[in-house]
């Protein structure tokens, strides 16, 4: 077992981040709409927040961006790299971990 | 300038924090893209112009902290934005050394390139080039225009390659001003040594090339005029919101805390310290050299100095060891004055012999008639352009004798253990013998110390039939060498075959480094 569990809230962006962007490339404003209508406008916050994270996941070489024509319209597309396909199986894993064992304490199993 | 004023916040925060130009236009773009984004959506929703942007600029959020976290993070993805005290603080003085030697690299492959594609005028011919390895002043006045231009370059590249890291990693003006103020520092007080056969790193207190120290400091300058400018034509940000924003961003998203919890941090936190540990150990050592340099100077040396010019005093007024000394005219075999320089550039004019006490003295024990020098060449004087024989012939004794005792010198001697002269003794039934003068054994360099302490420990001869018989000065060790003495030694040899009588004598150079001179000779 591990020693101690993964910074999971500080990681909850870049998990979004990362399983949006397996599934197709994205630019920023259609990750931000995304995570919204998934979450049911559960998670809110600065839109803007989104672009310092896949900044840095694009420099840690976890995303690769590409500017792409669609519609008439230039943008920033995100793809997820090998190595992001990799690190988001590890906060995957980690997330189903944490909230398994939250789930439990919550319905108060081991009592 | 953006019209949206939150982009135009974004653009100029960016900039006040060092954000990279190219990174710098591309998220402005981005983020200007999802603002018209909002604003577009908040459009076709029915709202009004000025309603559309302000609820755009309310859902993208406060662009200015929006800034501070982008750089964080830019900052957060490198290793110079993670440590930059290890990267701009402690690495620009270590980075001068491989930054003049990749400079001197890139001038010997110029040069080398040169010579193949325009001949052998563009190269350093070999002779010239041994000529002055073994030749140390004509060595320095080749080498330092050339070793001045490297530094040069080499300051000036170290201090563009922190400006470019600081500028890439984004850690802002500060660590620009940092790393070149510590660039600047640096090129006062560390400079590089070329000598023939040597290459080093020295270190001074701050002297007199003091262009050195301005260059790092100007590429600063240079940085800093260019980020005020384009801050200036940006839009400004109100205080209070710059204030708000910075405080929100120290505890949010990739805050300095965050990088607390990182072990490649505090890896390079210990390694600082080592570093750190190591400078202040090595300054302390060398503050105890100095203090026992200075003991050496100003006590020990000069003591041990005095004694041993007591000591060649008492040899000089003893009476004469030799039985029946004959002490050979050499006047009319004399080359060099005393008053002539005995090697050294050629404008010195003033290291020579002049000390030297003219006419019959008693040197070692055995009186000689000095009257100036017997110069011969060696390949020091050779290639410094000076012209003196290989060989003094016929030196006339016409005497038997037991013993021969030899007032001599020589410069330039850097190997030990190698015959640097050879005397020929001339019997009077045609044959003859020979009388080897070796390096370390029979004779050591002119200039040297004559004390004891830390003098190294080949500063005394080895041979049993040889002592130093005089020292003295001129202006020029004095100035040169001040802790060094002239040395001239007093050589005792036995005559291979007594029972014949020397007709002459030839004095001979094998022409090593050294050059061997001559001022008396006495037989008995």
């Amino acid at each position: 077992m591990r020693k101690s569990n993964p910074n999971f809230l500080n990681g909850v962006p870049e998990l979004l981040v990362l399983k949006l962007l397996s599934r197709r490339e994205m630019y920023g404003y259609e990750i931000v709409k995304a995570i919204k209508a998934e979450t049911h406008q559960t998670l809110a916050f600065g839109e803007g927040c989104i672009y310092p994270y896949l900044h840095y996941l694009a420099q840690e070489k976890l995303l690769s961006s590409r500017r792409k024509e669609v519609g008439g319209r230039s943008r920033n597309y995100y793809q997820l790299t090998r190595r992001g396909a990799k690190r988001l199986e590890v906060l995957d894993t980690d997330w189903n971990r944490v909230t398994s064992g939250i789930s439990l304490l919550m319905r108060g199993e081991h009592a | 300038m953006h019209e949206a004023a939150a982009i135009g916040q974004f653009e100029r925060r960016l900039v006040e924090l060092g954000c990279p130009a190219v990174r710098l236009r591309e998220k402005v773009r981005e983020l200007a893209e999802h603002y018209g984004d909002l604003k577009e959506a908040a459009l076709e929703e029915g709202l009004t112009e000025s309603e559309a942007e302000a609820r755009a600029e309310a859902e993208l959020g406060d662009s200015v902290l929006l800034a501070e976290y982008t750089v964080a993070a830019v900052r957060r993805a490198s290793w110079w934005g993670r440590h930059p005290v290890l990267g701009f603080g402690l690495l620009p003085p270590l980075a001068f050394i491989p930054a003049w030697v990749i400079c001197s690299a890139a001038l010997v492959g110029t040069c080398w390139l040169l010579g193949r594609m325009f001949g052998s005028a563009y190269q350093i011919d070999e002779g010239a080039a041994r000529a002055m390895t073994v030749n140390p002043d004509s060595f320095r006045n080749f080498v330092a225009p050339a070793n001045e231009a490297l530094m040069l370059v080499a300051i000036l590249l170290s201090a563009l390659v922190f400006c470019w890291l600081a500028r890439h990693a984004a850690v802002g003006m500060k660590w620009i001003w940092t790393a070149c103020l510590i660039c600047s520092v640096n090129s006062l007080v560390t400079y590089p040594m070329i000598g023939p056969g040597f290459i080093g790193i020295g270190f001074a207190l701050p002297s007199s090339n003091w262009f050195h120290a301005v260059l790092p400091i100007s590429v600063a300058l240079v940085a800093f005029i260019r980020q005020r400018s384009t801050e200036n034509r940006l839009a400004s940000i109100p205080e209070e919101k710059r204030l708000n924003a910075r405080q929100k961003a120290a505890g949010g998203i990739f805050s300095k805390q965050s990088i607390y919890r990182m072990p490649t941090y505090w890896a390079m936190a210990v390694f600082a310290a080592a570093v750190l540990a190591i400078v202040i150990f090595v300054e302390v050592m060398s503050a105890q050299d100095k203090a026992e340099h200075l003991d050496l100077r100003g006590r020990v040396w000069p003591a041990e100095r005095a004694a041993t010019l007591r000591q060649l005093g008492a040899r000089q007024s003893a009476a004469s060891e030799s039985s029946n000394p004959i002490m050979i005219d050499l006047k009319a075999r004399v080359n060099a004055s005393l008053l002539a320089s005995v090697d050294g550039p050629a404008n010195v004019k003033d290291n020579n012999l002049a000390d030297l006490p003219r006419g019959i003295h008693t040197f070692g024990g055995v009186p000689f008639d000095v009257e100036g020098r017997l110069q011969l060449m060696g390949r020091n004087l050779i290639e410094s352009g000076k012209k003196f024989p290989v060989i003094v012939k016929h030196i006339p004794i016409l005497r038997r004798c037991a013993r021969l005792h030899l007032l001599h010198g020589a410069s330039a001697v850097r190997t030990l253990d190698k015959k640097i002269a050879r005397l020929v003794l001339h019997y009077a039934d045609g044959s003859q013998a020979e009388i080897g003068i070796m390096a370390g054994q029979d004779v050591l360099d002119w200039w040297g110390p004559i004390y004891n302490t830390e003098a190294g420990e080949e500063h005394q001869t080895t041979s049993p039939g040889t002592e130093l018989a005089w020292a003295g000065g001129n202006p020029w060790i004095k100035q040169r060498a001040p802790e060094f003495s002239l040395r001239l030694y007093r050589s005792t040899f036995a005559n291979p075959r007594p029972d014949l009588e020397i007709s002459s004598i030839d004095y001979v150079s094998t022409l090593t480094d050294a050059a061997p001179f001559l001022v008396g000779l006495t037989i008995d």
